[in-house]
């Protein structure tokens, strides 16, 4: 543990079922791609190294289960999460509508201390099917705005587009909320001996 | 849940494998409720003529410079190196959030996926508001503790009842309480979820590594109760009157060690130091890297759980020759040089009078053997006397040689002091035999005493043997125990 400069944070990724949530973090952790569907269950976890200006970071990727009966884990998931990313499927004009409700339960469930400037990243997956296209760049950068400017990638887990680039913002962007280290309230103090009756137990000699 | 059962079988799945030169775990045994002698908690656990574990050890080493070396050597593991999964006993603490903060072995920071899997686990039981507290998966144990907002989890090839690793849990986070204080932890984990924890526990790894390393070789933690220096009466009381005689303000405690042996130990009347503080105080003289120097004094923070563990008291130490600490511990943060100037006064005074040169042979030749006691097949014992919580234990000997055999024999101790604890059992007496030894427990109201002899040795042979060690510890009782504790 030492006096150290390793940081780890904490991203969730959330998004609807078979957007490519976990197929871009395989992109990302392992430059891996499988077209083969596999349903998350609960959630997995991987782990990732990156420098950001200068500074080694770990990044937790919790990749969750889009499917709601798989979604079993509840608050203790989103608890102390440093960046949230949400996914959708540029084809599928649901997944992008469904952002909403996917940014909301986070809030509640998370409950961050500044939710307003909470990071967030959109990434809008699967750009790789360019004729089935259904939202349009546009329309999801209006959405991002609306909700505070968040940083929106096109990417595709498949092509390996952007998907570097999202997560290295990602990680800067979570890394800024997380330097924010003023503990507002100092370390604790000295016992008083008068104040608190001590837990008296049989003593030792 | 495919990903979280993936995992755990990746560790579960190396089992069977041989486990390497190392810590297998030990015992202990958290006697925390004061009172009415401590209930050992946890359920009971079946004979076990199995405590005769299939690997090989060598002499075994809990020195600072033995941890570090092991610690540097798996300071890289991760979940897919080759050795991660063969280690026997596993300690992770983590944020309710699932952030690591300490692994035992490997990059923490690199483990942080199984660290994921670990809260996944603990959430998913306790969103249907209950409790995970261990699984099997085949021979491996896991357990889990979880106390405000962080977890602890074991993880164990060693066939100790989930209640023993449960216990070393319950040691660990008493000492992450007496660096950091209950509330704290509480409030900062309240203000910020997603903290770091190990920002503000930086430096303490090694004590951790230590606590839960002498758990596997040091009967103190399993009784619950210290060790005394053997020493001639005359000397203790000499050196508890020097320490009774620098009482100054804010001074709550005052005591002499001499390497992990209580000397003598000055305290408020109405307030008696619980053992567990006590240990971890030991434990943090003999790990802590800024102690390691012996020549500087030291200034520290350090909550006493069991004392009050909403703050910090503050320990002075110094050590007056090599492996002899004094420590006077303080409610008053500024009185770093006060503590000093008492000290000067203390080692003046027991150093003119020979009694520091006097603690230093005891040191050299303190350790008695079972022979001195002349009783036939007597093999080792463990003494404790309740009401003082000290206890009392002869220097290893054969056949207990190496540290595991030690280990396996601390083993059998753990396994009857959990039998004769159970409440249902509630036996005052205890007899069994195994391949190996004969095993005699007597609980009474004032003295615990579990002692073990050659295999051969009938009952009556040993019940008269207990007697006769009895007597043999009534008569040396002045240099073995600390029977007035000085006051003030």
């Amino acid at each position: 543990m030492a006096t150290r400069k390793k940081v780890l944070l904490k991203v969730i990724i959330l998004g609807d079922s078979g957007v490519g949530k976990t197929s871009l973090m395989n992109q990302y952790v392992n430059s891996k791609f499988s077209s083969q569907y596999k349903a998350t269950i609960g959630a997995d976890f991987l782990t990732k190294e990156v420098m950001v200006e200068d500074r080694l970071v770990t990044m937790q990727i919790w990749d969750t289960a889009g499917q709601e009966r798989f979604q079993s884990l509840g608050v203790a998931f989103y608890r102390g999460a440093d960046c949230c990313v949400l996914v959708f499927d540029v084809n599928l004009p649901k997944t992008f509508e469904n952002l909403d409700s996917w940014r909301d339960e986070f809030l509640i469930q998370a409950g961050p201390r500044d939710p307003d400037n909470f990071p967030f990243v959109v990434l809008g997956n699967k750009i790789d099917l360019e004729d089935q296209r259904r939202i349009s760049t546009k329309r999801a950068m209006t959405w991002c705005t609306l909700k505070g400017n968040i940083p929106y990638f096109e990417t595709s887990a498949k092509e390996n587009v952007e998907v570097e680039q999202a997560f290295h913002t990602i990680a800067k962007n979570a890394l800024k909320q997380e330097n924010d280290v003023d503990l507002g309230f100092p370390p604790p103090s000295a016992i008083k001996l008068h104040d608190p009756p001590p837990k008296q137990k049989k003593g030792c000699c | 849940m495919d990903a979280l059962v993936q995992t755990v079988e990746d560790v579960a799945g190396a089992s069977g494998g041989e486990s390497e030169n190392e810590g297998d775990g030990e015992d202990e045994d958290v006697r925390d409720g004061g009172d009415g002698g401590g209930v050992a908690a946890g359920g009971n656990e079946e004979a076990e003529e199995e405590t005769g574990m299939e690997i090989e050890y060598d002499v075994y080493d809990v020195s600072n410079e033995a941890i570090a070396a092991r610690r540097r050597k798996h300071a890289h593991e991760e979940a897919t190196s080759p050795g991660w999964t063969q280690h026997d006993k596993h300690v992770f603490i983590l944020s309710s959030a699932g952030k690591p903060i300490y692994a035992r072995y490997g990059d923490e920071s690199r483990l942080s996926g199984f660290f994921g899997v670990l809260q996944a686990m603990i959430s998913f039981v306790d969103d249907n508001d209950d409790e995970l507290q261990h699984l099997v998966a085949g021979d491996v144990t896991y357990v889990f503790y979880s106390n405000g907002p962080l977890y602890y989890v074991c993880v164990a090839r060693t066939r100790e009842p989930a209640s023993h690793l449960r216990m070393l849990l319950q040691y660990v986070h008493n000492l992450v309480v007496s660096v950091l204080t209950a509330p704290y932890i509480v409030r900062l984990f309240e203000q910020r979820p997603h903290f770091d924890l190990r920002r503000m526990l930086g430096g303490t790894e090694p004590l951790i590594d230590s606590l839960i390393e002498l758990m596997d070789s040091d009967p103190s933690y399993l009784l619950g109760a210290a060790e005394c220096l053997r020493l001639a009466a005359s000397v203790r009381a000499a050196v508890g009157s020097a320490l009774q005689e620098v009482k100054i303000s804010g001074l709550l405690y005052a005591l002499v060690i001499a390497d992990s042996h209580l000397v003598t130990l000055v305290r408020p009347k109405s307030r008696g130091l619980h053992p567990i503080d006590l240990l971890l105080i030991m434990n943090f003289v003999k790990a802590s890297p800024t102690l390691r120097n012996e020549a500087a004094d030291s200034w520290t923070p350090f909550c006493l759980p069991h004392f009050n563990d909403t703050g910090h008291l503050h320990v002075y130490s110094s050590f007056l020759a090599s492996g002899v600490c004094l420590l006077l511990i303080s409610t008053e943060a500024e009185s770093f040089h006060d503590m000093q100037a008492c000290k000067d006064r203390v080692a003046t005074e027991i150093t003119a009078g020979g009694h520091l040169a006097a603690i230093t042979d005891a040191m050299a030749s303190q350790a008695y053997s079972v022979d001195e006691l002349g009783i036939p097949g007597l093999l080792h014992f463990l003494y404790k006397s309740v009401s003082s919580r000290q206890y009392t234990a002869p220097a290893w000997s054969a056949p207990y040689i190496t540290g595991g055999e030690q280990r396996r024999l601390l083993r059998v101790y753990q396994d009857v002091i959990e039998k004769v604890h159970t409440v249902a059992n509630d036996v005052k007496i205890y007899y069994q035999v195994s391949q190996s030894e004969t095993l005699l427990a007597w609980v009474t109201s004032s003295f615990e005493l579990y002692v073990v002899f050659g295999p051969l040795v009938p009952k009556k042979l040993a019940i008269a043997s207990c007697n006769k060690l009895l007597r043999w510890i009534k008569s040396q009782e002045g240099t073995l125990f600390i029977l007035n504790s000085p006051v003030w």
